[in-house]
């Protein structure tokens, strides 16, 4: 019996053992399949490796290539002729020492204006790829992980993931490393401490983030992902060329770095792309989603505005039924790879394609959400009707409609079951369906202690709303008014301001249009505001009125004080009657004011003032209308604002709504009613 | 069958259309040696034209007996760093391993083995004109190396003593070949569907590579190295983007060397222009350069990307007819060379030997030559580099070269500087014509910059009284006072140090008049003391316009020396002083100060040259110019000004972009993309 078994188990151990070599080879094949005439290139690559000393570049080598079949970059005409807007972007940046954002949409309208729409090409790296650009990108990729001080701290497998790969999207593969690795490998060397990978890190980062400028223009035009030539020449960009820039310096020079994005923030309409460091030395810290003063920047940068050194407003300084909004709430961190990720392959390996969403049609997508959030598991029972898909996302709401941030295979019980979700955000699951998500739940919201809450508008119901903004008043904004509490309107007959006499201190923290009723018996020429010491003014309208036989008059004249701080921020900003401008000023104590004329002095009755904001209030004369959510958005009606709060005596209790301003303004968001509060997601 | 026949005669075409190329940019270069081996006169000469592979052209017409008693050190000058190579990739060796391990005499300590294949711009110690001397030190690497792993290499080659010229030259194609097989430089092909961001990376910041002087122009990089003997010359020039090696070996005395003048510089040999106008120029690449209208070809040439080979090639032609007598033809070219280039460096600096200089700068260069004066000298310095406009700079003002001075009109003295208290900041910049700061009105104020010398700026000032809101001054009167020197050197943009009239730190005291000393108004000279200085009653008006009027000469200079922010290395680095008169209408101020390198408000130079005195690292001299120019972003600076003895070193720092590798604007019209420094001759 036993002389039976040993052959079988041998057998047996074979065969496993030619499973797994396959099964290890599948990558490989594929792309060398997929490189067709270009394989002998692929090929030559290995053989190049061949020696044993090469044994550990022959497995980067390998690495590349079997995960090569899934990347390709956009060609063509359409995409070349675009160059002319680099090579512009790229002279000017060779004539003057800032970046030339100030210029930028200018160059862009009249350079696209005269492109027409011509063919471009997806082609896949394998077809394009040379065997003496890919040894070059390994000989470098080597040079670095191993020269540098830090290299102890990088282990191969991380090696071959952030620093050897030659692409990070899919622009249009070009050379970049021997160029990027001489003047990045300098650069990181300039640091202090070489071995401190972090400090290295940081180091680069904030000298890159400076040299690189954002400009959100940009993208609109150009409609591809940058290629490295585009972004050394241009140094401007979205956020993700921004990334994509640093990071490729960042491997360039040794230093393991990856590309993390929040796909849409949870209560903000736009996403996020972020630079990581990948290192042994992993932070405990995690961001929970709850509103706090607590500065979570060093996990996700800007996931919040507030600094430990800023104002933490106490309900009695606000406003009835304001609240302040420290950070942004994250539902998802996922991380691009060069490899394919096994999670997204088993995802995506279903039999209706029509099913995958563009956003999670990515085979190299890694879910880093635990590296950042507290996070839980949502598991959701689905309708049986809906039981006919194999995918479900998980979507937030965004001003564009809903947008997908988690997707998973829907199991054999009938449930979606979304790992690793970031709480205290609303969402709503769907299914993707004829290019379109489709809503097939209620949408919820997790609490702190992990329940699903779902938010089911009570129809037989009717609640009084009184709404007092559009959007959040974030921590930033907020900030604007501590600037104005101590500020001083004055009066004075000189233009030196001497034998001033004070009009009204501003006592309080003031947020939007403020007003304050004078008694003061004299009258001036000249009228200013001050404003507090340390503070460069921030004040959008100041409004001085008198009194004409017995009205109240709004009072007129040239605009005086110190000069803003650049053309934008100049003093006439602060009484141009638009909420969305403000006046700034260059030197620390400067002012700002009017001058009646010569002959013309008046006595203030009335001052009317409003520091910096986002003009989110309620603005009377402006026209609004709200929505609540029941598998779509409908209408509880149009009303036009005469106050600063609207009223609507119709609304279902127990829903979600949506108060858009029908006269423009992109920043509105989703809100709850509780206790006549407006809490929002 | 058919198939097979279409196939074959398919590939004899491309075969042969790459021949073609090949062939014809041979044939054109052959024509175009022999014609300039005609002009100059030289009769008995030898030459193989080679592309990567195989010779496409030779002659030799010199006896079989000619031969070059140094072959064997030429051979070695090619074959020894290709031995090191190959050691270093079957890691015999380590390319990291500190130099003086092998060779303890060398001095720089940080050079590494690598250094010997590689010599970058920026050390002083291996210098690729003596490149004997490089040699030696890589066979003395490779032999202590080989005692130990007796390690064979096919280029060791017998018998390379007294080679004649024909055999010296194949064996040279033949290292030729080997170099561009294992393709040692790492050059990418240009004709590869993935574009190169950077073609010439691999001679980065470099002077030599594996026994080749380097040399880039218009994305190109040329290989170059030149021998003599007696009257006997081997030139050879190596492009690598087009593959073609040219090895000439020539006997003339009168054909200029690229080593003539104490200079490395390929352009000074009429034969290397001739080969590059051949290979570079595509209008010459051609045809014959005898059937090019010279005078037309030039006219074209100034505003070209390759101005500078053909302002050389002139040059260069125009000094070899003059060695040979010729001085009619030389004088002709010479007379062109005014006519066409009126602004180069004119002909009798290029005669002259230079005192150290990097003629013709690459992107991202970063250089170094050392250089010794026995006496005072006065010296000549041309040089161009790459400027660039702040379009911020308004808002950066504290960052520039200039003066702060505050004023306390009341001497309220209050913790923080208030307008509406009569405290004021007026703040001059050298450079700039406007008064900036953060007073209540700048009504009136005149002020002038003048420069006395490379090193000293002075600014004169006249305040009206009523500008500062103060009626009556009556002698004994106290006004708050300080001030600040605002220094900028070589690390554009940021500001390196201040110093202060008064002992506080730049940020503690600018906005705290209660720390600043006192200005007293007088009506007869007095002596300041600490913290107190007199300003005296002036009998005649001031005029502002930077020359220094008598009624100064009343007075003496204060000291400002108070270094607050950054660090200074000597008073030559940022001192400065002031004197302050008044009278009825207005204070006046005078400052002199002295700063090493003067950097105009708004002017960022990113391609820089300067002078550095060499044991004290204190910058003696730094090129500047003007944005206000037809060649934006490119200056040009012609400057004569007297050196101390001493050891110095010239410098000059590129960045990436406008440079003689590759052009963002018009290239500069003297000649020169980085800093040549001769003695004057005026």
């Amino acid at each position: 019996m036993k002389k039976i078994y040993v052959p079988v188990i041998l057998i047996l151990i074979v065969l496993l053992i030619i499973f797994c070599s396959r099964n290890k080879n599948v990558g490989l094949n594929k792309s060398l399949d997929l490189a067709g005439k270009n394989r002998e290139q692929l090929e030559k690559i290995l053989d190049y490796y061949s020696k044993p000393q090469d044994s550990l570049k022959r497995k980067a080598a390998v690495f590349l290539i079997k995960n090569m079949y899934i990347h390709y970059g956009f060609y063509g005409k359409d995409v070349e002729q675009y160059n002319t807007l680099f090579d512009i972007l790229d002279t000017l940046n060779h004539k003057q020492a800032e970046p030339v954002l100030s210029h930028a949409k200018h160059i862009y309208d009249s350079i696209t204006a005269n492109l027409t729409e011509t063919a471009f090409v997806q082609r896949y790296d394998c077809q394009l790829m040379t065997s003496e650009y890919l040894i070059n990108n390994i000989e470098l990729a080597f040079k670095a992980w191993k020269q540098m001080p830090w290299s102890k701290d990088v282990d191969f497998d991380t090696f071959c993931e952030y620093i050897l790969p030659y692409r990070l999207r899919n622009e249009k593969l070009e050379c970049w490393r021997p160029k990027f690795y001489a003047d990045y490998t300098e650069m990181a060397m300039k640091y202090e401490r070489t071995k401190e990978i972090s400090g290295v890190f940081t180091y680069m980062k904030s000298n890159l983030t400076n040299y690189f400028k954002l400009d959100l223009d940009l993208e609109k035009y150009y409609p591809y992902d940058q290629s490295i030539k585009d972004l050394t020449k241009g140094r401007t960009g979205s956020c993700p060329d921004q990334c994509s820039f640093i990071i490729t310096t960042m491997r360039a020079a040794g230093l393991p770095a990856a590309m993390d994005f929040i796909p849409n923030w949870g209560n903000l309409s736009s996403r996020h792309t972020m630079i990581h460091l990948i290192t042994k030395n992993t932070s405990s810290k995690r961001i929970t989603n709850e509103n706090l003063p607590v500065n979570t920047s060093g996990i996700i940068d800007v996931s919040m505005d507030y600094n430990e050194t800023g104002k933490v407003f106490q309900p009695n300084e606000l406003p009835t039924g304001l609240y302040v909004q420290y950070n942004k709430t994250e539902p998802k961190v996922y991380r691009h790879t060069y490899s394919v990720q096994p999670e997204m392959e088993s995802i995506l390996n279903v039999k209706d394609k029509s099913e995958i969403a563009p956003e999670f049609n990515k085979l190299n997508m890694k879910d880093v959400s635990k590296e950042y959030l507290s996070c839980t598991t949502v598991s959701v029972k689905l309708n049986p009707k809906f039981l006919i898909h194999q995918i479900a996302y998980l979507c937030v709401f965004s001003i564009n409609g809903w947008v997908p941030v988690a997707s998973t295979k829907i199991g054999a019980d009938g449930r979606a079951l979304f790992k690793d979700m970031g709480k205290k955000i609303v969402y709503l699951l769907a299914v993707f369906e004829n290019k379109a998500y489709v809503p097939i739940q209620k949408p919820f919201y997790i609490d702190r202690l992990n329940r699903i809450k779902q938010l089911a508008p009570l129809l037989s119901k009717k609640q009084s709303l009184r709404l007092i903004r559009k959007y959040h008043l974030f921590v930033y904004t907020a900030g604007h008014s501590v600037k104005l509490k101590g500020g001083r309107f004055e009066g004075s007959n000189y233009p030196d301001f001497s034998n001033v006499q004070l009009l009204y201190e501003i006592d309080y923290y003031p947020f939007y249009m403020n007003q304050k009723v004078i008694n003061s018996t004299k009258s001036f020429r000249y009228l200013r505001y001050v404003p507090p010491m340390g503070s460069k003014g921030n004040i959008a309208e100041i409004e001085f009125y008198g009194i004409k036989n017995r009205d109240t008059l709004l009072l007129r004249g040239s605009v005086i004080g110190e000069p803003g701080s650049d053309k934008q921020h100049d003093a006439t900003k602060a009484f141009d009657a638009n909420m969305d401008t403000y006046y700034e000023n260059i030197v620390s104590d400067g002012w700002v004011g009017i001058d009646l004329g010569a002959g013309n002095r008046q006595r203030v009755s009335k001052i009317r003032f409003c520091p910096r904001n986002d003009t989110n209030c309620i603005i009377p004369g402006n026209d609004y209308e709200l929505f609540y959510w029941n598998n779509q958005w409908i209408s509880l009606g149009k009303q036009k604002a005469d106050k600063d709060f609207l009223l609507y005596n119709n609304a279902p209790p127990g829903a979600l709504f949506w108060l858009k301003c029908l006269n423009g303004g992109r920043e509105e968001r989703i809100f709850t009613y509780e206790n006549g509060k407006q809490i929002w997601w | 069958m058919k198939q097979l026949i279409i196939c074959l005669l398919f590939f004899l075409i491309v075969l042969s259309c790459t021949n073609d190329k090949n062939e014809q940019i041979a044939t054109n270069l052959e024509n175009n040696i022999n014609e300039d081996l005609k002009a100059l006169n030289i009769n008995s000469y030898s030459y193989v034209i080679a592309n990567e592979k195989k010779i496409l052209r030779k002659e030799f017409h010199s006896s079989e007996s000619d031969c070059f008693t140094n072959s064997e050190e030429i051979i070695e000058n090619f074959r020894a760093p290709l031995v090191l190579k190959q050691m270093i990739d079957n890691e015999l060796i380590n390319e990291d391993t500190l130099l003086h391990k092998y060779i303890p005499a060398i001095n720089d300590k940080s050079l590494k083995v690598l250094s010997l294949l590689k010599v970058s711009a920026n050390q002083t110690e291996l210098n690729p004109m003596r490149s004997n001397e490089i040699t030696s030190y890589i066979n003395k690497v490779i032999k202590s190396v080989r005692a130990e792993s007796s390690q064979t290499h096919e280029l060791d080659i017998d018998n390379i003593k007294q080679l004649n010229e024909k055999d010296l030259l194949k064996t040279l194609a033949k290292i030729s070949f080997y170099f561009d097989s294992k393709n040692l430089t790492g050059h990418m092909s240009t004709d590869s569907k993935i574009p190169v961001l950077s073609p010439n990376f691999y001679t980065r910041n470099l002077l030599y590579f594996a026994g080749w002087n380097v040399l880039k122009m218009d994305g190109h990089t040329i290989f170059w190295n030149f021998f003599t003997q007696a009257h006997k010359s081997l030139l050879l020039i190596k492009v690598i983007d087009t593959g073609i090696f040219a090895a000439i070996s020539y006997q003339s005395k009168n054909t200029p060397s690229p080593f003539d003048n104490n200079k490395s510089d390929l352009l000074q040999s009429p034969l290397a222009t001739t080969i590059l106008k051949s290979l570079l120029d595509t209008t010459c690449s051609k045809k014959k350069l005898s059937n090019i209208n010279l005078e037309k070809q030039l006219s074209l040439a100034k505003s070209s990307k390759l101005n500078f080979l053909y302002m050389h090639d002139l040059i260069a032609h125009a000094k070899a007819y003059e060695n040979m007598g010729e001085i009619q033809k030389a004088y002709a070219l010479y007379r062109l060379y005014e006519k066409s280039f009126p602004k180069a460096i004119p002909l009798k600096f290029l005669k002259q030997p230079v005192l150290a200089e990097f003629q013709y700068v690459p992107d991202n260069f970063d250089g170094k030559k050392f250089f010794e004066l026995k006496k005072d000298t006065k010296v000549r310095l041309f040089g161009s580099g790459q400027i660039l406009h702040d379009t911020n700079f308004e808002y950066n003002l504290t960052t520039y070269d200039g003066i702060e001075l505050y004023l306390d009109m009341f001497n309220k003295r209050s913790k923080s500087l208030n307008v509406s208290d009569n405290q004021y900041l007026y703040r001059f910049n050298y450079g700039y014509s406007k008064v900036s700061g953060n007073f209540r009105s700048n009504n009136n104020i005149e002020f002038a910059i003048a420069d006395p010398n490379d090193s000293v700026y002075l600014i004169e000032v006249k305040i009206p009284w009523k500008t500062l809101g103060y009626s009556k001054p009556r002698i004994g009167e106290t006004i708050g006072l300080n001030m600040f020197i605002l220094d900028k050197d070589l690390n554009e943009p940021w500001r390196k140090s201040t110093i202060s009239w008064s002992t506080m730190k730049w940020w503690e005291a600018n906005n705290n008049p209660s720390l600043w000393g006192n200005l007293i108004l007088t009506g007869k000279p007095t002596n300041e003391r600490q913290k107190d200085a007199y300003c005296l009653k002036s009998q005649h008006a001031i005029k502002i316009d930077g020359h220094i009027d008598n009624e100064w000469n009343k007075i003496r200079y204060i000291q400002i020396d108070s270094c607050t922010s950054g660090s200074i290395t000597s008073r030559f680095d940022n001192s400065g002083s002031f004197k302050t008169l008044w009278d009825n209408q207005a204070i006046y101020f005078l400052f002199y100060v002295v700063d090493n390198v003067k950097n105009p408000a708004g002017i960022v130079t990113i391609d820089k040259g300067w002078i550095e005195n060499a044991m004290t690292h204190e910058v003696a001299y730094k090129m500047t110019g003007s944005t206000n120019t037809s060649y934006f972003p490119t200056f040009s600076t012609n400057n004569t000004f007297t050196l101390k003895a001493g050891k110095y070193f010239l410098k000059y720092s590129s960045d990436d972009g406008h440079s003689t590798e590759k052009w963002y604007g018009k290239s500069p019209q003297n000649g020169i993309y980085g800093v040549a420094l001769y003695k004057s001759i005026e």
